[in-house]
């Protein structure tokens, strides 16, 4: 009989969570067409909800509960749905979206309103300022670290010139900027020049073709899944000698770039920035995770998550709010604040942390944390090396 | 033209006023009528006409206005729609840059790129133009310069909820503008993110719109004015017209008013109608002036014939003739004028010459008919209907017995004593309405008995006015035969009546005598007489009293005088009183068979026809052969199959010859031997009934009997009314036993005829308290002493104090017991006692009378009169 070791099971589980939720909110881009990162936020937050709700909750009972709001990746947007989400009482913090437009927007309303704001995926270096006092935490990479991985990358591939094709908004020109940043500090890689693109453009050859006109023997691309897609796939349609390669920051597994690109994925010489995959990650969290995540939402391996860097920063992020919530004793914003930058949390998907953050340091993560992955033939997104 | 005639002196003139004046003298000759009547048509035709021309030329000046000014409001608004459309264009252009896209979720990158762009952006509009990126909230992004007003924030819900373009219109005055919005969608979701705006200054714009034109604004589609002329438009005439903006703006309304220089129709009007009344006046005085010499060229002839006829009519002279001019209708006329004169002169030389011989027989038939009236036996006279005598004859005058100059002229009632002013106008009447009025009337004549006129009057209308012709003829002559021939009637009546009242009074003495007898034995202690036997002859001796009575009243029936005037009577009723005079007469010839049918009432004097068929019976009777008794007289009462009334008396005796039949009516014509008959009876008849408008129609046959057959018109025809009532009579004695009078009555009885006196007294009983008085004086004095009396019954005639004159006395004295007369009369003999008791209430009881008719008399008089007076 299995009946008794599952009685017993049962009575050394912790009871079921009552009293009044506390609450996270998720304010990501659910209306974006082509986004798989807002999922795989949602999918992180929601493991990491349920295993805290599991243990007891938080505040010695109190479930722990989300509220979610679409922005669709518009900044107004994200900005009023921060304010409507600051009003809920018992909310203790808000996770934002892959989006720093949206995020930078929406810091002095953080600053205004004192509530938290928890990033687990925008990598504008601005969004996390260093001041002391600041609302924002970030459990990812930015994107001076990114441009340091790509090109770094690049020496090491002993490329001569790179040239840069990014989106013409906010975070392209931070990344431009930490790519001039670097480049100036590591003599030996030229710069053969800059593209900017708009988003919403049927085509990226013309700035991809001056780029190469330019003396590029490699691009570093900063853009989103869908216009990714659209140059990858213009490059498959070019010659193979006039296919240079592309190091990619981590914008195109914001959607399921596989399927955007189709076969010409597999014609084009991509690798791109990561910090989390579950494809050969051993960890016990890891394993753990993951088969909850493949149970919970249906997936045929965990590594078939698209966006997983979103899943795992988002439970990470959230496991850690948990324990500052509980470190605090209280829903006060400010304390819970406080408390995230003292609490500890070893036990993380992406690593073993410590004190996540301090009150200098809002970052969860280091540069060492990052890799380059690429695309296997099976559309998994596979660890190649860290640079 | 003639000068007008000088107008009539004195105030007429003036009340004819100068209206009138002007019609007079516009009448006085053809050639101002004809003017008068060319002005006027001229007036008729060119004023409507002017009217007509001005109207119309100004409704196509304004037609043509109008359509400058509908072509310019159209220019003016199709500038403004190519204004928007470019705007438009504008706008999609730029909501469709995906930099526009990326810059809504872009904020921070947007300076590095998006405000290059927006300057950079050529917006193709001819008046300032401003655009704008905002927000999903309204709220603006970016602009190209000063950023436009977009609040009220209205139409984010339906440009960023709904993707659809808005256009609307803001501000006022100068600050008055159009705004275009467009959504924008963001690539990254496909939604709409934000709204480009451009605002377009709606006074620019309509200054580019409506360059180079007249007056002209912008309207809202609520009327406001948006931009161009603010002024009030007043005598400015302008049209409207909605500007066709491009889609899907074109729900925005807006309108253009263009509008033309003041004033400018007015004056344009002023100077069109100066134009027309100009010629107006220029074709009415250029027709007047043809008209003028038209009307001479026509009226000349005219006058020169006028003045002919003129003078042919002061002159009378028809062998005058008038000139003629030509051959035009003037000359024709002039020609048939003349002809017409000759054919006049001819006609009335010929109609001179036929009035002679027409005058001339008309003045011997005059002459013939008013010798034929003077020499008229017949006295003529001819009334107008005011009563006053228009014409009498020689006859009349002699008749009358006054001279012409006496009568012709006065009126009816002067001439005539039986006449007055009321009885001629009833006369006047009956004769208009029945066609005739027939009389005979006694009229006095001096120094001897007044003489018998018989007058028959006729209607007559001669040209407009009614009169009465009376013919009048002295039949004092045949007066005086019909009285002998009444007084020999009277004789074979008496005789007959002799025989009549003997017989009965043989019954009635023998009977009386043998009573008195055993009632006188008896009472001197002889045997009592058998009581049976005694009743027997008191009733035997009261019914030969009534024998008596019936052929006594007969006689005094017959006697009656002779000016009974005509009334509705019942024929049958005369018949039967004429079989009951007759009767004995009849009795000893043979039968008398009566019939009576249904008979309209006719209108006579009723006592007269009695007389004619007495003496139709009369004769019949003579007719019957002595011997035999298959003699029979038939008398027969009823209708014609004209409607008129008819008595017959047929007889089955010798009949008549017809030589003799031919001759019956003629007087002294009798078949009668010397001595027998005066010879007078049927003319006599004849004029009698034919006095009544009645005809006798005759059927004989020798051997076959004759039949004399009064006909009569029924009353009706007459067309009088109503008949007159029937004369007030006491009933008939009804069947029944009239009981006793109760006791303690008081009655008086005054009767100078003892006998009757007592007989009352006898008859009214036991029960009252009577008291006779044979006095009247007497009578009268206990009367008007005061006595009480329940009732008086009082004799009418007699000497000394009539009944007449007690009445008059206790009408004055004791009026109550006036009402309490009871009259008794054996005969009223004279015309006075008669309308004295006619015009009575009080009953009048004729002698002589059953007991029984004395005391219902009696009883019912009493309850009208409650307590004795």
């Amino acid at each position: 009989m299995h009946l008794a070791p599952a009685l017993v099971l049962a009575s050394l589980l912790p009871a079921p969570p009552a009293g009044a939720p506390v609450y996270l909110g998720i304010d990501l881009e659910f209306g974006h067409l082509t986004s798989t990162s807002d999922d795989a936020i949602r999918q992180g937050a929601i493991l990491a909800v349920e295993e805290v709700n599991r243990a007891g909750g938080v505040l010695g009972g109190r479930p722990l509960a989300l509220l979610e709001r679409d922005n669709r990746s518009n900044p107004a947007r994200g900005v009023e749905n921060l304010r409507e989400l600051a009003a809920v009482p018992d909310l203790v913090a808000v996770m934002g979206d892959k989006f720093s437009m949206v995020l930078l927007e929406q810091l002095p309303v953080t600053q205004e309103l004192s509530v938290i704001l928890l990033d687990p995926w925008a990598a504008a270096d601005a969004i996390v300022d260093g001041k002391p006092g600041s609302f924002v935490f970030r459990l990812s990479l930015k994107d001076s670290w990114a441009m340091a991985a790509l090109l770094s990358e690049a020496r090491a591939r002993e490329v001569r010139h790179v040239g840069l094709l990014t989106s013409s908004n906010a975070w392209g020109l931070s990344s431009e900027q930490a790519a001039r940043e670097w480049l100036g500090r590591h003599p030996g890689l030229g710069l053969a020049g800059v593209e900017y693109f708009s988003w919403g453009e049927r085509s990226y050859l013309d700035h991809y073709e001056r780029l190469r006109a330019a003396g590029a023997d490699a691009v570093v691309l900063v853009a989103n899944e869908a216009e990714g897609a659209i140059l990858v796939k213009e490059l498959a349609a070019l010659p193979k000698e006039r296919r240079l390669p592309i190091l990619s920051h981590w914008g195109v597994t914001g959607g399921d770039f596989p399927a955007l690109c189709g076969p010409a994925l597999r014609a084009v010489d991509l690798e791109v920035v990561q910090t989390f995959s579950f494809a050969g990650n051993r960890s016990p969290r890891a394993l753990a995770v993951g088969q909850e995540a493949r149970r919970r939402f249906s997936l045929a391996t965990p590594e078939a998550a698209p966006s997983p860097v979103g899943l795992a920063h988002a439970y990470d992020l959230t496991r850690i709010l948990a324990l500052a919530i509980d470190l605090a004793g209280t829903t006060d914003r400010r304390r819970v604040r406080d408390a995230l930058e003292q609490v500890r949390f070893e036990d993380g998907l992406v690593r073993r942390y410590g004190r996540p953050f301090t009150p200098e340091r809002h970052e969860a993560l280091t540069p060492g944390d990052l890799f380059l992955a690429r695309w296997n033939p099976a559309g998994v997104l596979t660890p190649v090396r860290r640079p | 033209m003639k000068p007008a005639p000088a107008a009539p002196s004195g105030a007429p003139a003036a009340a004819a006023g100068p209206l009138a004046r002007a019609r007079a003298w516009i009448g006085q000759s053809l050639d101002r009528q004809l003017a008068f009547v060319t002005v006027v048509l001229a007036l008729v035709v060119l004023v409507p006409a002017t009217a007509l021309s001005f109207t119309l030329s100004l409704r196509l000046m304004e037609r043509d206005l109008d359509a400058r000014l509908d072509a310019q409001a159209e220019l003016h608004g199709a500038r403004i729609a190519m204004a928007v459309h470019a705007a438009r264009d504008t706008l999609a252009d730029v909501a469709a840059s995906p930099l526009l896209g990326t810059a809504l979720v872009d904020a921070q990158g947007w300076q590095h790129y998006g405000a290059p762009f927006l300057r950079s952006l050529h917006i193709p509009l001819p008046v300032p133009t401003r655009l704008a990126l905002c927000d999903f909230r309204g709220r603006v992004i970016a602009a190209s310069g000063a950023p436009p007003t977009l609040a009220p924030l209205d139409w984010v819900e339906p440009v960023v909820e709904r993707g659809e373009w808005r256009a609307l219109v803001r501000g006022e005055g100068e600050e008055a503008r159009l705004l275009l919005l467009a959504p924008v969608r963001y690539a990254g979701t496909g939604t709409v993110e934000g709204a480009v705006a451009a605002e377009l200054p709606l006074p620019a714009l309509a200054e580019h719109a409506f360059r180079g034109g007249g007056p002209a604004r912008l309207l809202s589609a609520g009327g406001a004015i948006l931009a161009g002329d603010r002024t009030a438009w007043t005598g400015r005439r302008w049209r409207e017209l909605p500007v066709a903006l491009p889609d899907p703006f074109d729900g925005l309304g807006l309108k253009i008013q263009s509008g033309g220089g003041v004033g400018q129709l007015a004056s344009a009007s002023a100077g069109l109608l100066l134009v027309h009344l100009a010629v107006a006046a220029g074709v009415l005085a250029l027709g007047l002036v043809i008209a003028r010499r038209m009307a001479l060229r026509l009226t000349g002839p005219l006058v020169a014939l006028a003045g002919s006829v003129e003078a042919i009519s002061r002159s009378g002279a028809l062998s005058t003739r008038a000139p003629v001019t030509g051959h035009d209708e003037v000359g024709r006329l002039a020609e048939g004028f003349n002809g017409m004169l000759a054919r006049l002169e001819a006609a009335q030389a010929a109609a001179e010459e036929a009035h002679r011989g027409e005058r001339r027989e008309a003045e011997q038939a005059l002459r013939l008919a008013h010798g034929a009236l003077e020499r008229s036996n017949d006295a003529i006279s001819i009334d107008e209907a005011s009563g006053r005598i228009a014409y009498v004859n020689e006859a009349a005058c002699r008749l009358l017995g006054l001279p012409r100059e006496r009568l012709e002229g006065r009126h009816t009632w002067e001439v005539d004593p039986n006449l007055s002013r009321g009885r001629w106008a009833q006369l006047w009447t009956l004769v208009q309405t029945a066609g005739r009025y027939t009389a005979e009337r006694a009229v006095p004549n001096s120094g001897g008995p007044p003489r018998w006129i018989e007058v028959g009057v006729h209607p007559l209308r001669f040209g407009e006015a009614d009169y009465c012709v009376s013919v009048m003829r002295d039949v004092t002559s045949r007066r005086e035969a019909e009285a002998a021939l009444r007084l020999a009637g009277v004789g074979t009546l008496a005789a007959g009546a002799a025989h009549e009242i003997n017989n009965p009074l043989t019954s009635v003495m023998g009977n009386l005598a043998w009573l008195r007898q055993a009632l006188e034995e008896a009472a001197v202690g002889g045997p009592a007489p058998d009581l049976g036997e005694a009743s027997d002859a008191a009733r035997e001796a009261y019914q030969a009293s009534e024998r008596v009575r019936d052929v006594v009243r007969g006689l005094k029936d017959f006697a009656r005088p002779d000016e009974e005037p005509q009334e509705p009577t019942d024929l049958a009723a005369v018949v039967r009183g004429a079989v009951t005079l007759a009767r004995h007469e009849v009795r000893h010839k043979g039968r008398l068979v009566e019939r009576y049918g249904q008979a309209p009432q006719v209108l006579a004097a009723g006592r007269r026809l009695e007389q004619v068929l007495v003496n139709l019976l009369t004769n019949a009777a003579h007719a019957l052969p002595d011997a035999g008794d298959a003699g029979e007289v038939q008398v027969s009462v009823g209708t014609t199959a004209e409607g008129e009334a008819f008595a017959e008396v047929r007889d089955n005796g010798s009949g008549m010859a017809p030589e003799v039949r031919s001759r019956v009516f003629e007087p002294f014509f009798t078949t009668k031997p010397v001595g027998a008959g005066t010879g007078l009876g049927l003319s006599i008849c004849h004029g009698i009934v034919a006095s009544f408008g009645g005809r006798i129609e005759v059927e004989s046959a020798p051997g076959s009997g004759s039949a004399f057959r009064v006909v009569l018109p029924p009353l009706s025809s007459y067309a009088l009314g109503g008949a007159p009532a029937a004369p007030q009579a006491l009933p008939a004695s009804p069947a029944g036993a009239v009981p006793p009078l109760p006791p303690g009555l008081r009655l008086l009885v005054v009767d100078d005829d003892r006998p009757v006196l007592r007989a009352v007294t006898r008859a009214l009983g036991q029960g009252p308290e009577v008291v006779a008085i044979a006095d009247p004086h007497e009578a009268l004095r206990r009367m008007l002493a005061g006595e009480r009396f329940d009732l008086v019954l009082c004799d009418v005639m007699m000497p000394g104090l009539s009944g007449m004159e007690i009445h008059a006395a206790l009408l004055q004295a004791r009026p109550a017991l006036a009402d309490r007369l009871v009259f008794m009369t054996g005969g009223a003999f004279t015309p006075r006692a008669r309308e004295f008791l006619a015009t009575l209430p009080n009953p009048c009881l004729d002698k002589p009378f059953e007991p029984e008719d004395l005391r219902r008399a009696v009883l019912e008089r009493l309850p009208r009169m409650g307590a004795p007076a």
